[in-house]
């Protein structure tokens, strides 16, 4: 009886390894080499038990004690056995792409609704001069940006990724190249070199491409202090540490050329960074990360105020500015499924100081501002939630500066957010938030509907 | 001040001492493979499991604490058909470390090594999740197991010669014991074949396959997509039609829409454990699949 069941177990283990060395064949010969080497063993080791086992039955043989109806038992077993051994096989077949080398290509489409109480047009923030298209955008019906990606390895050492954007603005379509680098993969010691253009490892937000934020707008101080993002052209190398704690630490150089540096000083070698960010788990169920980062940048001739606007109402500044964040993001979700439930709590703290001319009258100034936002997860489909912001401008002001952008009279800007969203899937989200905003003496209501839809090829999102 | 602060990091990160007996570092991405390089790597192995049972692996965030392990990983070793593609390739390349890279002999992808099932024809994201390579979830038949076994024990030579003859002998055990107990299962759940069962997602292909059950409908209306009461009613009148023996969920799994079903239906719900830790007994490869087979067949029959 106990040789039967082992005839059948050898049969099995016959047709399972067939299954490999079909699988394995594609794999060069050492592969296989491992397997003839546990074959010896097993076949070793299996003959040292059929012996023993020919000789228990020749003994048991011998004493007559052989009982019959255990071995009809064991007839149905041969066949399942055999069976479900067989190799599974393929459906469909694997479809043969000559586009098997092209790119990942992702296209992310944004549109919204809004509706304010203040006239975006004369939107300013008081205390802050801002840089670029700062603002709320515009009110009603709007596409937002349309952006475009493209990214692939174009080796074993190098990953290279590009982003458009395209605007349908007031002037026509306006493509804005948000990021176009090259990544190293391979670099020894953890280190990676990132060089191009795009967006620097600064604070939590800002390495990232705002479609996948929580809220339809920048946080206060992102708009305040980076006009939104800091996007500039440059090289950073980054390094993480062999360590179990995650330990992150880089730096970059760059051109220089975007708020809040600008004019692409000394050279075309206007700004720099360095960073440190941390992280760990407890458990599966907390996640947190927390870093500090520092952006100093020249600026010569970075000219804020409405495009067009008259000489007197432009503020220009040459000097120099430099950028303190502190940020942390920490993530509770039940057992560490993020697809069911989730809290995820996030905040930045920034403080600048300004060195340099504004309009040719010396300025030094100490600018804060932070946000602190909550999002909950409540279903799969459906999350909800809040953020509250503030800036706090510098109080002291030349006399001949009363009245400018930099004038903020003493008062603070102060913004509650609140949002709730619904994603059909990882590729497409709806999202309404009301804003509720007091700039200085200003009380500003906003209120959103906004679509984010993409195809194609969709990046994993960072932590 | 920070050029200080990234050169005390720099000899902070140098002097944290690493376990001292394992020779490969192993960086599995799911419970089940985590286990295998436990198999086969005993103790020459320190592996770390990057999801828990609890956790769909297609959503995983790629948080600060994996890219730091993917850093000081010598084997990265995961499932792949892209069930891990919203967060593998950013841990790869955020992580930095050359030596796992895919093409490498340190990234290791159980699903290149096995025959996929449910391969699409066509891809268009309407039709929900689906995986362009196949069904992924490639470790819910053992005779896929065994095969991934026989590649990770030669990965594991590779990557630590010296230890290759202490390899050989744990897969030899391994490839033993797992083959015996294949029978085993297989002789148990004879009385399976053809049996009708609802499925909550497209979890169980290889399962339904490797022991001949017969799935009679699918919970969700497309893979990934949650169903909707509406849907549900439908599932519930095709039922009436085509009867089945019981809901099979995974553990990790939301099981309201099979709660439902069976509140209505009458049929029981059966949670498989789906990989090592979903649920107490099922702790290690073959526990797993004693639970497993052993719920259906309690059921089923």
């Amino acid at each position: 009886m106990r040789y039967r069941n082992r005839t059948v177990f050898g049969l099995a283990f016959a047709m399972a390894l067939t299954g490999i060395f079909d699988a394995a064949s594609a794999q060069e010969s050492s592969e296989i080499s491992i397997l003839r080497d546990a074959l010896a063993k097993m076949r070793a080791q299996y003959e040292g038990e059929i012996a023993r086992l020919e000789e228990r039955i020749n003994s048991l043989e011998a004493r007559q004690t052989v009982a019959p109806q255990d071995t009809a038992s064991l007839g149905p077993s041969t066949v399942s056995a055999a069976q479900s051994t067989a190799p599974a096989e393929i459906l469909g077949g694997r479809p043969t792409r000559g586009n098997a080398f092209n790119p990942s290509i992702g296209v992310v489409f944004n549109g919204r609704f809004s509706a304010f109480k203040q006239d975006p047009e004369s939107f300013s923030l008081p205390g802050f001069p801002l840089g670029g298209e700062t603002g709320p955008g515009a009110e009603g019906l709007a596409l937002d940006e349309t952006e475009f990606g493209f990214s692939a390895n174009a080796d074993d050492l190098f990953f290279a990724s590009v982003t458009a954007a395209l605007d349908a603005g007031e002037q026509g379509v306006e493509v804005d190249l948000e990021e176009a680098y090259i990544q190293t993969l391979s670099l020894p010691y953890g280190a990676t070199l990132k060089a191009g253009r795009f967006f620097p490892a600064l604070g939590y937000l800002n390495e990232n491409h705002d479609h996948t934020d929580d809220f339809v707008d920048r946080p206060l101080p992102y708009q305040a202090f980076l006009a939104d993002q800091y996007n500039d052209e440059g090289v950073q190398l980054s390094v993480i540490l062999p360590t179990e704690l995650y330990i992150q630490t880089g730096g970059g150089v760059f051109r220089g050329a975007d708020f809040p540096a600008g004019g692409s000083p000394n050279g075309g070698v206007g700004a720099y960074s360095a960073f440190l960010r941390l992280g760990g788990d407890i458990g599966f169920s907390n996640n947190w990360r927390a870093g500090v980062s520092y952006l100093h940048s020249d600026a010569e001739g970075r000219v804020s105020g409405e495009e067009g606007a008259p000489i007197e109402e432009l503020l220009s500044f040459d000097g120099n500015s430099d950028l303190l964040i502190a940020d942390f993001k920490y993530q509770w979700s039940p057992e560490g499924n993020v697809r069911q439930r989730y809290v995820t709590l996030q905040g930045e703290y920034f403080r600048r100081y300004d060195d340099g001319l504004f309009n040719d009258i010396p300025v030094s100034a100490v600018d804060d501002g932070f946000y602190l936002q909550g999002v909950y997860k409540f279903a799969p489909k459906y999350r909800t939630g809040y953020r509250f912001a503030l800036l706090d401008p510098d109080g002291g002001l030349p006399a001949a500066l009363a009245g400018t952008a930099l004038d903020a009279m003493g008062r603070k800007t102060r913004s509650h957010s609140v949002m709730f969203d619904w994603s059909n899937s990882e590729y497409s989200a709806l999202r309404t938030q009301f804003t509720h905003e007091k700039r200085g003496l200003l009380t500003d209501n906003r209120f959103y509907i906004q679509y984010i839809l993409s195809i194609g090829a969709h990046g994993a999102h960072n932590f | 001040m920070p050029k200080y602060l990234i050169i005390l990091l720099f000899t902070l990160g140098m002097l944290t001492p690493g376990p001292a007996s394992a020779n490969v570092r192993v960086f599995a991405c799911e419970p089940e493979w985590g286990a295998l390089a436990m198999e086969i790597g005993g103790d020459k192995a320190n592996v770390i499991v990057a999801t828990s049972a609890k956790q769909d692996p297609h959503f995983i965030s790629a948080r600060p604490s994996l890219i730091a392990q993917v850093r000081r990983a010598d084997l990265v070793f995961c499932n792949g058909a892209d069930l891990e593609i919203g967060w593998l390739p950013l841990l790869l390349r955020q992580a930095g470390n050359a030596g796992v890279q895919p093409g490498t002999p340190g990234y290791l992808e159980a699903a290149s090594f096995v025959k996929k099932l449910e391969v699409p024809t066509s891809l268009d994201r309407s039709l929900g999740d689906i995986h362009p390579q196949g069904n992924p979830h490639i470790a819910t038949n053992p005779h896929n197991i065994f095969s991934v076994a026989q590649i990770l024990a030669e990965r594991l030579s590779a990557i630590a010669p010296g230890d290759r003859a202490y390899f050989v002998d744990r897969l030899a055990s391994f490839n033993h014991r797992w083959t015996e107990a294949m029978t085993r299962w297989e002789r148990q759940a004879e009385g399976l074949r053809g049996v009708p069962v609802v499925v909550q997602h497209s979890t169980w292909v290889y399962l339904v396959q490797w022991l001949g059950l017969n799935v009679v409908v699918t919970l969700e209306p497309k893979p990934g997509i949650p169903p909707s009461t509406s849907h549900l009613e439908t599932v519930l009148e095709t039922l009436r039609s085509s009867p089945a023996k019981m809901i099979i969920n995974a553990a990790y799994e939301n099981d309201k829409p099979s709660r439902w079903l069976a509140e209505r239906s009458g049929l029981p719900e059966v949670s498989l454990p789906f990989t090592v830790g979903g649920s107490k007994e099922a702790d290690d490869l073959f526990r797993l699949f004693d639970v497993t087979v052993g719920l259906l067949v309690e059921n089923g029959e």
